[in-house]
């Protein structure tokens, strides 16, 4: 059966909105149709002249870009969640004490030469006196360098996880996307096994890592025993249950794709079906290819939110 | 060799570990301490140690894989890792796993040199044998120059050396030799030139070194030392000893990447086992160091399958399982059957761990002068420049040209040998070697190598052995043994 995607891969995700404290007070940010929104900051990009000039920068405007920076980092599918079972709670606070712990936090200035000029120049002056060895010098220097990406990546993702649930699926699904769209670029470009190479252990151990509890919950079998791998091709994969016993397996191949267009928008298990892809996208009605069993031929599936999905995840009804 | 199949492994084996976390299962309240294989972390710690060391994963993406996989445990589990201990340095804490050396068809990477025939170049090994007593103010001792060795990075002397006490004082440490002994010798050379002499050591053994570097074409040098009779020492002259054929010996060997490090990993343990001891009248306690090597042993095999750097049906794994099983470590996830056939050599010294009473007797002092250039494989040159026995220990002095860059990653060179060395006596019996200590200069290594058990001093003939991926290399030495006044 062959799937041809008649929509963004959002289609299927209503908007979100969280509270992020800004100033003075808390501001909503939102998001929509893949589009993140600042509705209390107009004209973030005066903003952030105000800041390069020294003005402090909102919270907002932080996130936001934040969100920007990290739309393709797989990073934030290995620490994103792996369903709505998979609690994270991280509040702002929480980020706030990192940002204290960093050392108050850092500015973005958008490059990556310029970020590491901002750090040099906050460098002890004993890190680089010049009775301490070269080697020892560049082995600290290194060191440093690496320790502000660390904390620049936690604390990023810290402010990702701190907008919620909603947010998190939804920036799983941007970057699924993305890597499903650079792929298809690549291969176009005629370069795509080795793009799709390097992203493909992140994007299997993703997919495995969301696709494991799904298959627990459809047949009762031990994430362990589920091989995932990266389908590629106009069809939508393929779902067989081979072995016995502790040789059990579920082998899946299904398109990087679908960790955008189905997992992200809630749709991974509707009515004791896995729903393997989305034949008309849309949201709250959308239809559905659905397996009641591996092996099986998947079946179209009118599927509606029913409305009670918790924070601002959609509660799909057959 | 798969790199793909390596990252995937390690990226899967995380979604493992953070399932367990996030489903109570985690084991410890401290999971990213990544030094500690009981943890989630650490478990994921030493697989990636062992991917990174055969070359199959880039250390920076197992960098990023661990630090994603410490934020996630932490925000699953409330908690807070300080960044520094998501740095790769912290990651790389308790490296178990020697570096591999370049495999052949690693792009970017030189391969491993063919095995030579025995020709080591320029260079210029000499044994002496020179004792040379010194006195100074009240103590008085001696030095004994094992080799001089003229490489590539200068030339030096290897030297043992000891004191004795004067009555009430314990033995005189490094801070009196340095000053001293550098002292008591005068070297020349056929031209009229004259060196510097510049001592760096540990314990009772360093190197002096001569500044400035020996011009090339020398016929000999002279060492002379008050009241004893000058030295000449004869350079580019070849070893008699090696003249009827007699030099070391290469046989050719066609080890994995994955099976070579396993192998010297299997060295480590056995050289670990006999501080921690084997005995199964010992307690868990004692035995709790080897326990922590093992950890995750069964991860790292099948990590080193997936990257296809191990083959499937490779007797090392069962090797492991059986040596683990010989020294009662148990823990360790080796999933292959305890193979039936070990190395002559761990059986040798696992027989030796297991009498009741294998140390009783310490070896005592003496010296070996020794000047023994191996030849070039696997990309790297050794030479023996002596041995000698003290505080009950027997060191082997070693130069290494061509180890592997080591990119400060983790406890440097003590783990960074990826050979095995051992050493057999006239009885018959093997002992192995490890690295007790490290100096570095302009590329160049000189390692102290520690024996276990020590040899005996009255051996007069030792082979020692050095097994890497594509060769071994094997040499007949006899012991001239000398022993303090």
């Amino acid at each position: 059966m062959t799937v041809i995607p008649d929509a963004d891969w959002f289609a299927c995700l209503p908007g979100c909105e969280a509270r992020v404290p800004c100033g003075q007070g808390t501001h909503a940010v939102r998001w929509e149709a893949g589009s993140l929104l600042l509705p209390e900051h107009p004209d973030a990009e005066a903003e952030l002249v105000l800041a390069a000039l020294g003005g402090e920068k909102a919270r907002c405007v932080e996130v936001a870009q934040a969100w920007a920076r990290h739309t393709d980092d797989l990073s934030v599918l290995a620490i994103g969640p792996r369903g709505p079972a998979d609690d994270i709670v991280v509040g702002w606070d929480d980020v706030a004490a990192v940002q204290q712990g960093a050392g108050g936090g850092f500015a973005f200035t958008g490059s990556a030469a310029s970020r590491q000029a901002a750090w040099r120049s906050a460098l002890p002056a004993a890190g680089l006196h010049p009775s301490v060895p070269a080697g020892v010098q560049r082995r600290r220097l290194r060191a440093q360098e690496e320790l502000e990406l660390v904390r620049r990546r936690r604390t990023d993702m810290l402010s990702l996880l701190a907008l919620g649930y909603g947010f998190q699926v939804r920036l799983a699904g941007h970057v699924a996307a993305a890597h499903s769209e650079g792929a298809h670029a690549a291969a176009r470009a005629g370069s795509g096994e080795v793009a799709a190479g390097r992203a493909r252990p992140a994007l299997v151990a993703a997919m495995a890592g969301r696709l494991g509890p799904v298959a627990e919950q459809w047949l009762g079998i031990d994430p362990d025993q589920v091989v995932v791998s990266l389908h590629a091709g106009p069809d939508w994969g393929s779902v067989e249950l081979t072995g016995r016993g502790e040789q059990r397996r579920l082998q899946v191949a299904l398109p990087t794709l679908w960790l955008a267009r189905v997992w992200a928008a809630g749709l991974a298990l509707v009515d004791r079906h896995l729903v393997v892809a989305v034949a008309r996208a849309g949201w709250p009605d959308a239809r559905v290819l659905g397996l009641r069993a591996p092996g099986a031929e998947p079946e179209p599936l009118e599927v509606h939110d029913g409305g009670g999905g918790a924070d601002h995840a959609p509660h799909w009804e057959v | 060799m798969n790199r793909e199949r390596a990252e995937t492994f390690l990226r899967l084996l995380a979604e493992t570990e953070l399932r367990a976390a996030y489903e109570g299962a985690f084991v410890s309240n401290a999971p990213w301490l990544g030094d500690s294989p009981g943890t989630n972390l650490g478990r994921l710690a030493r697989v990636s140690q062992a991917l990174t060391a055969v070359h199959a994963l880039d250390p920076a993406v197992a960098q990023y894989v661990l630090a994603d996989l410490a934020i996630a445990l932490s925000v699953r589990q409330h908690s807070d890792p300080s960044p520094v201990l998501l740095t790769r340095p912290a990651m790389a804490r308790g490296r178990l796993y020697a570096r591999a050396w370049p495999g052949p068809g690693d792009p970017g990477l030189a391969g491993p040199g063919a095995v030579g025939r025995g020709s080591v170049g320029p260079d210029c090994y000499v044994p002496l044998g020179l004792t040379v007593p010194f006195r100074h103010e009240d103590v008085s001792g001696e030095v004994n120059l094992l080799s001089y060795a003229h490489t590539s990075s200068g030339a030096r002397f290897t030297v043992a050396w000891r004191t004795r006490k004067p009555v009430g004082q314990g033995l005189m440490g490094q801070h009196f030799a340095g000053p001293v002994i550098p002292r008591l010798l005068t070297v020349s050379d056929d031209r009229g030139g004259g060196y510097q002499l510049e001592f760096g050591f540990t314990d009772w053994a360093g190197q002096i070194r001569l500044r400035p570097d020996p011009p090339d074409g020398l016929r000999w040098l002279q060492l002379s030392a008050p009241g004893q009779k000058p030295v000449r020492i004869r350079l580019g002259e070849p070893d008699p000893r090696w003249a009827d054929g007699g030099g070391p010996r290469v046989t050719p060997t066609d080890l994995s990447t994955g099976e070579q490090m396993l192998t010297v990993f299997a060295d480590r343990l056995l050289m670990a086992a006999g501080e921690h001891g084997p005995d199964l009248r010992q307690t868990a306690y004692f035995r709790g160091p080897l326990h922590l090597m093992t950890a995750g042993l069964g991860d790292v095999v099948a990590a080193l399958e997936a990257a296809e750097v191990l083959p499937p049906r490779s007797r090392v794994p069962g090797q492991l399982a059986a040596l683990c099983a010989s020294l009662s470590i148990t823990g360790h996830g080796l999933t292959a059957p305890p193979g039936p056939e070990l190395p002559e050599r761990w059986l040798s010294l696992l027989s030796h761990y297991q009498r009741r009473k294998p140390d009783m007797a310490p070896a005592r002092e003496g010296h070996v002068p020794l000047a023994v250039a191996l030849p070039e494989f696997d990309g790297m040159r050794l030479a023996l420049l002596g041995l000698h026995n003290a505080d009950g220990q027997t060191i082997m002095h070693l130069l290494v040209n061509g180890l592997p860059e080591d990119d400060g990653t983790g406890p440097p060179l003590l783990e960074n040998l990826p050979v095995s060395v051992w050493v057999r006596d006239s009885g018959g019996r093997w002992h192995v070697a490890g690295v007790e200590g490290v100096q570095v200069a302009d590329g160049e290594r000189w390692l102290r190598m520690k024996l276990r058990p020590a040899l005996a001093r009255s051996t007069p003939w030792i082979e020692v052995l050095v097994a890497g991926r594509s060769a071994e290399v094997c040499a007949t030495l006899p012991l001239d043994w000398g022993y303090p006044a």
